[in-house]
C-alpha cells in the first residue's frame, strides 16, 4: 500500500516539475514533506526537505539541456527513510535519513536518462499531430499534446517505489548488523546538511554569492552559540 | 578579435548567455541578421536581455565591418541565424584569417532536413555549404553549449548520410 | 480593397474572455509534449487552440492558423505567457485583415530567445532558488507552516506574473518589451541571488548548531567543514552527487574514529 501511495505521489510531482504547472510543488522542499505525510511520517519528511532542497538547488531546466530529476530522487529517498523507519518500528532519524540519501540519490541521475528518452519519445506525438492535422482531425491535433503527460509519470511510479524498496530493505540491515554506527551515521547527515547549504550557495551565481554565503555562516553561527551559551 | 561565428536560428537566447559568453570571455555579441536589424521589436528585446556590461550590436549582413572586428581588441561573438546567412556573410568578406571556428548550435527541423545533433537539423543545400567553407578552412562543429564534445565535420557527414 | 472576411471590415475580430481565460489555463500544459523536433510547438498550439477556435469559424483557417502555431516554439515556460498572449494579439489583426498571417509566427521567433534568456537568468536561477533556501530555513526554525507560507508566497509572485505577462503580451503586443524592460528583472535577479547565498550560509549556521546539540562539538565542526571546504570544492568544478559521498563519509568515518579514541582513552 505504502509503495502504490509513493508511486502516485512521485508520478504527480513528475507531470508538475516539467509538464504542467511548475510551482514549486515538486521540489524536494514541497515534496519531501507531502510524501512523508503520505506515509504516516510528516515529521521524517520535514527532516530531509531542507538538506535535499538545498543540494539540489541548481537542478533547473535550461533550454534543451536538462537537469538531474531532483523530483524521483526526493520521492525515493523520503520514501526510503519512512519505509526502513517502519521496518525498525521507529520515526525517520538522521542516521535512517543519510542512508536512505547514500543509497537511493543515484535514482535521480537515472531519472534524467528516462527524460531524454521521454524527448525522443514525444517526437512521435509531435509526429502524430502533424499527421493528424494534415488528415483534419484538428482536435486530435491539439489534444495530443497532453499525450505527453504519461510517459513522466509512469517512470517516477515505477522508479521512485522501486529505489525506495532498495533502501527498505538495505537500512535495516545495516543499522540492525551494525547498531555502534548509528552515532557516526547521525554526525554523517549533518556534514551532509552543510555540504547541501554549500551546493546551494554555488547554484546562486552571483559575483557576491561567496561573500554572502560565507558572512552570514560564521555571522549566524556565532550568534546561535553566544544564544545557546546564554539559556 | 572575433571568438567565434555561431549560427543559431533563435539567434540570441539562454545558451549564449549563460554558457557562451563567460566561457570565451566574450566582451561585444554582434547579430548580423537583416530581418533582425529591420525589425524594432527584435532589437529591443535582444537589447533588453543581456546585462548593461555586454554592448550588443544588431546589423544587416552587408554592413558588419568582419575585418574591422577582428583587428579590434574586443573578442567578439558573431552571431548569425542560419547557413545561408554565412554564406552571404562570407560574400561580404569574412574569411578564416579573420575567424577559425563556425559553431552549429540550433537549427531547428523543417520538413526537409535531417538530424544530425539532438538540436541541429540539416539541409542539403546547407550540408554543401558547410562543405564550401571547411574546404575554405573553417572549423566547423556542432554543439549547443561549450561543456558538450563538438561534432565535427566527419561526424556531421556520417549522421547526416545515415539520417532520416 | 477586398476585405479576407465580410466582417472584417465593420467590426475587428476579438477573442472573448471566456476564450482568453481557457487559453491561460491551457498555457500551464506548454511543456507536456516537450520534443526535440518542435521543443514546446505541442504545448502552444494546444493552449492557443480556443482563441483560434473564437477567431476563424471557417475550418480551413482554423486548421491553417493552428499549422503555423504547430512550428518550432521554444522559451521559459512562465515568460512564454507573454508569447502566447502577444500571439493572440497578432492573430486578431490577421483574423480582422489588417496583417499578414506570417505576423504571429515573426513575433514569436522574434521573442521567444530574448525572453527565454530573461526567464532562464530570473526565475530559473535567481527567484525560484531564493524562495527555495527561504522555505528551507523557514522549515528548519519554524517547521512545516513556514514551508507553506513561502510556497504560497511564490505562487503569488508566480502567478501574477504569469498572468500578468500574458495580459501585457494580448493588450501591448509589440510594446510588450518597453513593459518587461521597466521590471529590470537582471538587476533584481542578481540581488536575489546574493540574498539566497545568504540564506544558505544562514541554514549552514543551523545546521551547525544543531550538529552540536545533536552530537557535540565534534560533529558542528564537521557539519562547518563540509559546508566550507564543500562550497571551495564545489566552485572549483567538484561533481555533486561524488562531493556529497565524499563529504558524508568522511563525517561518517572521522565521528567513529574520533568515538573509537575517546571511548578506548
Amino acid at each position: 500500500m505504502g509503495y502504490l501511495v509513493l508511486g502516485l505521489v512521485a508520478g504527480l510531482a513528475a507531470v508538475e516539475r516539467k509538464g504542467f504547472l511548475q510551482g514549486m510543488l515538486s521540489r524536494p522542499i514541497a515534496l519531501a514533506p507531502l510524501a512523508g505525510w503520505a506515509l504516516g511520517d510528516a515529521a521524517g519528511g520535514l527532516l530531509l526537505a531542507p538538506p535535499l532542497e538545498l543540494f539540489w538547488l541548481g537542478a533547473v531546466n535550461l533550454g534543451a539541456a536538462l537537469p538531474v530529476h531532483e523530483a524521483l530522487g526526493t520521492a525515493a529517498i523520503t520514501g526510503g527513510a519512512v519505509l526502513a523507519g517502519r521496518a525498525l518500528g521507529v520515526p525517520v532519524s538522521p542516521e535512517i535519513a543519510v542512508l536512505a540519501v547514500l543509497v537511493a540519490a543515484p535514482v535521480a541521475l537515472l531519472g534524467r536518462k528516462a527524460d531524454r528518452l521521454v524527448e525522443g519519445w514525444n517526437e512521435r506525438i509531435a509526429l502524430h499531430a502533424e499527421a493528424a492535422l494534415a488528415g483534419h482531425h484538428v482536435r486530435e491535433a491539439v489534444r495530443c499534446n497532453l499525450y505527453g503527460l504519461a510517459a513522466p509519470f509512469a517512470i517516477a511510479a515505477v522508479l521512485a517505489p522501486l529505489a525506495a524498496a532498495v533502501a527498505a530493505a538495505v537500512i535495516p540491515l545495516l543499522l540492525r548488523a551494525a547498531p555502534g554506527a548509528a552515532g557516526p551515521l547521525r554526525v554523517g547527515f549533518f556534514a551532509l546538511a552543510g555540504l547541501a547549504c554549500a551546493a546551494g550557495a554555488k547554484a546562486l551565481r552571483a559575483r557576491a554569492a561567496p561573500r554572502w554565503f560565507f558572512a552570514t555562516f560564521a555571522g549566524c553561527a556565532v550568534a546561535l552559540l553566544v544564544l545557546g551559551r546564554l539559556r | 578579435m572575433i571568438s567565434l561565428v555561431r549560427v543559431d536560428n533563435r539567434l540570441l537566447h539562454g545558451q549564449i548567455l549563460e554558457t557562451w559568453v563567460p566561457r570565451l570571455g566574450i566582451d561585444q555579441v554582434v547579430v548580423a541578421d537583416d530581418d533582425a536589424a529591420d525589425s524594432e521589436l527584435a532589437k529591443a528585446a535582444m537589447t533588453l536581455c543581456v546585462p548593461p556590461s555586454l554592448p550588443v550590436r544588431i546589423e544587416p549582413i552587408d554592413r558588419v565591418d568582419f575585418g574591422g572586428l577582428a583587428a579590434g581588441r574586443d573578442k567578439v561573438l558573431l552571431l548569425v541565424r542560419d547557413p545561408a546567412g554565412l554564406e552571404r556573410a562570407r560574400a561580404a568578406g569574412l574569411t578564416p584569417a579573420l575567424v577559425r571556428k563556425v559553431n552549429l548550435g540550433n537549427l531547428h527541423f523543417e520538413p526537409g532536413r535531417k538530424q544530425v545533433t539532438p538540436s541541429v537539423f540539416l539541409s542539403a543545400a546547407e550540408l554543401d555549404e558547410l562543405r564550401s567553407l571547411a574546404a575554405q578552412g573553417f572549423e566547423v562543429e556542432a554543439r549547443a553549449i561549450p561543456s558538450e564534445p563538438p561534432t565535427g565535420m566527419a561526424d556531421i557527414e556520417r549522421r547526416y548520410a545515415a539520417g532520416r | 480593397m477586398s476585405a479576407p472576411a465580410p466582417s472584417a471590415a465593420t467590426a475587428p475580430a476579438k477573442v472573448p474572455r471566456r476564450s482568453l481565460a481557457r487559453v491561460f489555463w491551457r498555457s500551464l500544459f506548454l511543456q507536456a509534449s516537450w520534443n526535440r523536433r518542435g521543443m514546446q510547438n505541442l504545448g502552444f498550439a494546444y493552449a492557443i487552440d480556443p482563441a483560434l477556435r473564437a477567431l476563424y469559424a471557417e475550418p480551413a483557417r482554423r486548421e491553417e492558423a493552428l499549422r503555423r502555431h504547430l512550428g518550432f516554439f521554444n522559451s521559459h515556460p512562465y515568460m512564454a505567457a507573454a508569447i502566447v498572449g502577444g500571439a493572440i494579439h497578432h492573430e486578431e489583426r490577421v483574423a480582422s485583415g489588417v496583417e499578414p498571417a506570417r505576423g504571429p509566427l515573426t513575433y514569436k521567433q522574434t521573442l521567444q530567445g530574448p525572453l527565454a534568456a530573461i526567464g532562464d537568468g530570473f526565475f530559473w536561477t535567481a527567484l525560484r532558488p531564493f524562495f527555495g533556501a527561504l522555505a528551507a530555513l523557514g522549515a528548519l526554525l519554524f517547521g512545516a507552516a513556514a514551508i507553506v507560507v513561502v510556497l504560497v508566497a511564490y505562487n503569488a509572485v508566480h502567478f501574477v506574473f504569469r498572468a500578468g505577462l500574458f495580459l501585457a503580451g494580448y493588450r501591448q503586443g509589440d510594446r510588450l518589451v518597453a513593459t518587461i524592460a521597466r521590471l529590470s528583472l537582471p538587476v533584481a535577479a542578481d540581488r536575489l541571488r546574493a540574498a539566497g547565498a545568504g540564506l544558505c550560509g544562514a541554514a549552514a549556521a543551523v545546521f551547525l548548531f544543531r550538529a552540536g546539540a545533536a552530537s557535540g562539538p565534534v560533529a558542528a565542526a564537521l557539519a562547518a567543514l563540509a559546508a566550507g571546504a564543500g562550497y571551495v570544492a564545489l566552485a572549483r568544478g567538484a561533481r555533486l552527487l561524488p562531493t556529497a559521498y565524499v563529504a558524508t563519509l568522511v563525517g561518517v568515518g572521522a565521528a567513529f574514529l574520533l568515538g573509537h579514541l575517546h571511548g578506548s582513552s
